[in-house]
């Protein structure tokens, strides 16, 4: 076949500028770190990396979720012992005033004692996490949920405070305080508020006329109170354990789908540096054999 | 009876026909590097020999050569090549439309990234799970407004930059067709110049060089279907030729019908029409151009019904459009049935309460002052009270059809799971993730595959240029040595003359002067 040096040019030319493209791809991989910038690039790991990108911020926004949830748990749990150190206390107080031989004035101090627990009990009843109060259902901000010039717990809001863990997976992080703190709602349950109960039992301590006996009553009543608020507790540790679990569940998740992610949008950079390698001496060779044929004609050796 | 000079004219041909080749060769080495040269031969041929068979023919053996003549110059071009060049160049130049297109809009789209239409809807649908926990901070609704707002701004961004590139891509129709027009009628002046040369019985080699170059530049346009000689009534070719592009003759001879870009009324693009009727073109840099910003499609069945635009931006477009305003219709579906804080804190019921759309148009808003979800991508607001008030977002959902209080964040944990759920009003099963992907997975595919397709037309243009090259392209090493031969034929020939000149010295001079 005929072959012009016009020929020779272009063919070099269009070669050169294949090997271009080819050290500019992968310059562009290297210095990006990226296998895939445009969806053009290669559509299927374009999308699966939306896909991943997507997945790794509901992940977050879930861990961030069961953090909050195990933060407030973990509060309730905490004051929920201090009551039951409170609760304990004046059950102690209350065993060994129902004694007939308890003096007056022992029975009067032992009523202050327990005024003083029961306004404890108040303060723990109201507290808050963030500014928000955390045994006032859904009620959080405006009023707290004792009131503590009435002596009473006055909060009617029994709703849940529900927190999404995981794709609809609701789980409410709060006890109302109506379980706790209000007479029971349960039909046939007879448990009053423990409020009402040391509200009853100082009444009885400060009468004279009480008897060992009257005082007794309020033991039962106490208890009532005590076993519930364990018993509250106890189920509220198991939540937090089920957060937990879930927590590391997610954590679990995260790390794959990092590397899910990675696999389908980063470039191995061993690779991509060898093939930039081969690319460059390739390139060296067009450049030179290139230079070295396009100079010659006939010309040069004509006298 | 034999001629004295006779060999002196036979040198004489010798020395004009080398040099005729010569100045050929000198002109081939000028045009070595022209654009679309085709080289060119002197042809030689022994003139007539003498004696010419008659009646009162001479009795000298013969016949004598008298020496050589050119006959023609010849154009070295295999028109052939031509044809298939012209078929190959008009992929190239659709597929590279279309790639062009594709990359810019993948460019706007920016997927998949961390600044994307993707990310911004992520982030919101996580402050819409934020303040599901914490209704009742006003922190947690200042974010979700933010978070909205940027989603607005996105939606708006994107659509704003595929209708500006829709109408860039139509102002260059609009260009090309005037190209397409100046080439046509350059090829007329060509056909109206070669046709005073050739009835003459001369070759028109360079003039036909630059009209082959013309056709070419104009099938990279549009198709050339083909391109026929004109004839003379009796059979004769003129030299001029008709240029088809489908079933309009665009240029021939001395004719051309005129392209035209008239602007629809009703959806403002340019429509392309060729000696009045629209425009059937099925591949080149036009019909790409025209499928990229979008074509009119008239249902067959309806044509009376309102133009739909198709092509690659339009489908972007309203595949935008149709995410955006689902979206905006589904969150204001749910947001318009929950309470927010400013009816907590009055009592208010859900029978009594606020119902706010949470995305409005702007457009309409601002026409009419009135509330409605949004119609396109472009015209996202987040409803003024809500801008106004951050109590105006309806995070809560009272029980039954009461009334709530401000630590509910059930309606906003509805918004926010909104993102998991199938949209019916799709056209396909899809969360809006899902279809959002899928019009990624599109552009990419439709990208990859018009990249694939031009970079397969521009090799197979360049094989073919390469022969052409091969066979009509200027070789220096091939007129070097050429200018060589015919120098030494010319010097030849210079020295037949001479040695006739002193053989005829001899005659003349020196001849019949015995004893002088």
């Amino acid at each position: 076949m005929r072959v012009t040096q016009s020929m020779l040019n272009t063919n070099m030319m269009r070669n050169l500028n294949g090997s271009m493209n080819g050290i500019d791809k992968y310059m562009e991989m290297l210095s990006s770190g990226k296998r895939v910038t445009r969806p053009s690039d290669d559509p299927v790991s374009a999308v699966r990396s939306m896909y991943h990108r997507t997945a790794l911020v509901e992940i977050e926004q879930f861990k961030r979720n069961t953090t909050e949830a195990i933060n407030w748990m973990e509060l309730t749990d905490q004051t929920l012992g201090s009551v039951v150190n409170v609760v304990q206390r004046a059950r102690e107080l209350v065993v060994r005033a129902s004694s007939d031989t308890m003096a007056e004035s022992s029975r009067s101090a032992t009523a202050e004692e327990i005024q003083q627990l029961k306004d404890q009990l108040g303060a723990l009843a109201n507290s808050s996490i963030g500014g928000r109060y955390i045994f006032a259902g859904t009620e959080t901000k405006n009023e707290p949920p004792y009131d503590p010039v009435a002596g009473e717990f006055v909060s009617t809001n029994n709703a849940e405070i529900k927190v999404e863990m995981g794709k609809g997976i609701f789980l409410p992080i709060n006890i109302p305080g109506t379980e706790i703190f209000a007479d029971s709602d349960i039909p046939g349950d007879d448990r009053e508020s423990i409020f009402k109960v040391l509200d009853d039992a100082i009444e009885a301590l400060t009468n004279p006329a009480s008897t060992g006996k009257d005082i007794d009553e309020f033991i039962n009543k106490i208890e009532q109170n005590f076993d519930l608020i364990t018993s509250v507790r106890s189920a509220l540790g198991a939540k937090i354990n089920r957060i937990e679990l879930i927590e590391s569940r997610l954590m679990d998740s995260e790390y794959s789908t990092t590397k899910l992610l990675s696999d389908a949008e980063d470039a191995d950079i061993p690779k991509v540096i060898i093939n930039l390698k081969n690319q460059e001496n390739v390139h060296q060779a067009a450049l030179s054999a290139g230079a070295r044929i396009i100079q010659r004609s006939l010309l040069d050796f004509l006298r | 009876m034999r001629s004295t000079f006779h060999g002196l004219e036979v040198g004489k041909t010798g020395i004009y026909a080398q040099q005729s080749a010569l100045y050929t060769t000198g002109h081939n080495i000028a045009n070595a590097n022209t654009k679309g040269y085709s080289r060119q031969v002197a042809n030689m041929e022994t003139s007539v020999a003498i004696p010419y068979p008659g009646m009162q023919m001479s009795k000298n053996p013969g016949q004598l050569g008298t020496g050589v003549v050119v006959s023609d110059i010849q154009r070295i071009r295999d028109n052939y090549l031509d044809i298939q060049y012209r078929n190959e160049i008009k992929h190239l130049g659709y597929w590279e439309a279309r790639h062009e297109t594709l990359s810019t809009v993948e460019m706007i789209l920016n997927e998949p990234s961390n600044a994307g239409l993707q990310s911004v809807l992520d982030k919101f649908w996580t402050s819409w799970q934020d303040l599901a926990k914490e209704s009742e901070e006003s922190s947690a609704r200042a974010i979700v407004l933010e978070r909205a707002k940027a989603v607005a701004e996105t939606l708006s961004a994107v659509r704003t930059g595929l209708i500006d590139q829709q109408r860039d891509l139509n102002g260059v129709v609009n260009i090309k067709t005037q190209e397409i027009n100046s080439i046509a009628t350059q090829i007329r002046d060509i056909n109206d110049q070669i046709a005073r040369i050739e009835p003459h019985g001369y070759e028109a080699n360079d003039l036909k060089d630059q009209r082959d170059v013309l056709i070419d530049e104009l099938s990279k346009l549009v198709n050339v279907d083909s391109v026929q000689q004109v004839f003379f009534a009796d059979g004769r070719e003129t030299g001029m030729v008709r240029v088809m592009v489908g079933d309009v003759a665009i240029v021939d001879g001395r004719q051309f019908t005129q392209m035209e870009a008239v602007e629809n009324e009703e959806t403002k693009l340019f429509d392309v029409t060729l000696g009045g009727a629209p425009v059937i073109l099925n591949r080149g840099e036009l019909r790409g151009l025209l499928e990229s910003r979008g074509i009119n499609v008239i249902d067959p069945d309806d044509p009376e019904a309102t133009t739909m635009v198709s092509g690659i931006l339009p489908d972007v477009i309203r595949h935008i459009d149709t995410l955006a305003v689902e979206l905006a219709n589904r969150i204001n579906e749910v947001h318009s049935t929950g309470l927010t804080l400013d009816d907590i804190n009055n009592g208010r019921t859900l029978a009594n309460g606020d119902k706010l759309l949470f995305f409005i148009d702007r457009e309409h808003y601002e026409a009419t002052g009135e509330y409605k979800s949004p119609t396109d991508a472009g015209n996202f607001m987040v409803h003024p009270d809500i801008e106004e008030s951050l109590d105006k977002i309806a995070a809560a959902q009272g029980v039954g059809n009461g009334s709530s209080h401000e630590a509910d964040g059930t309606n906003a944990s509805s918004i926010a799971s909104i993102k998991f759920e199938i949209i019916a009003n799709l056209p396909e099963t899809a969360t809006f993730d899902d279809y959002f992907r899928n019009l990624i997975a599109k552009v990419g595919v439709q990208s990859t595959e018009a990249k694939r397709l031009s970079g397969n037309s521009q090799i197979l243009a360049d094989q073919i240029e390469n022969r052409r090259q091969s066979v009509s392209g200027v070789s220096l090493d091939e007129e070097m040595a050429n200018m060589i031969k015919f120098q030494h034929a010319y010097n030849a020939s210079a020295r037949t003359i001479t040695a006739l000149d002193e053989m005829l010295n001899t005659v003349i001079n020196s001849m019949g002067l015995v004893g002088r």
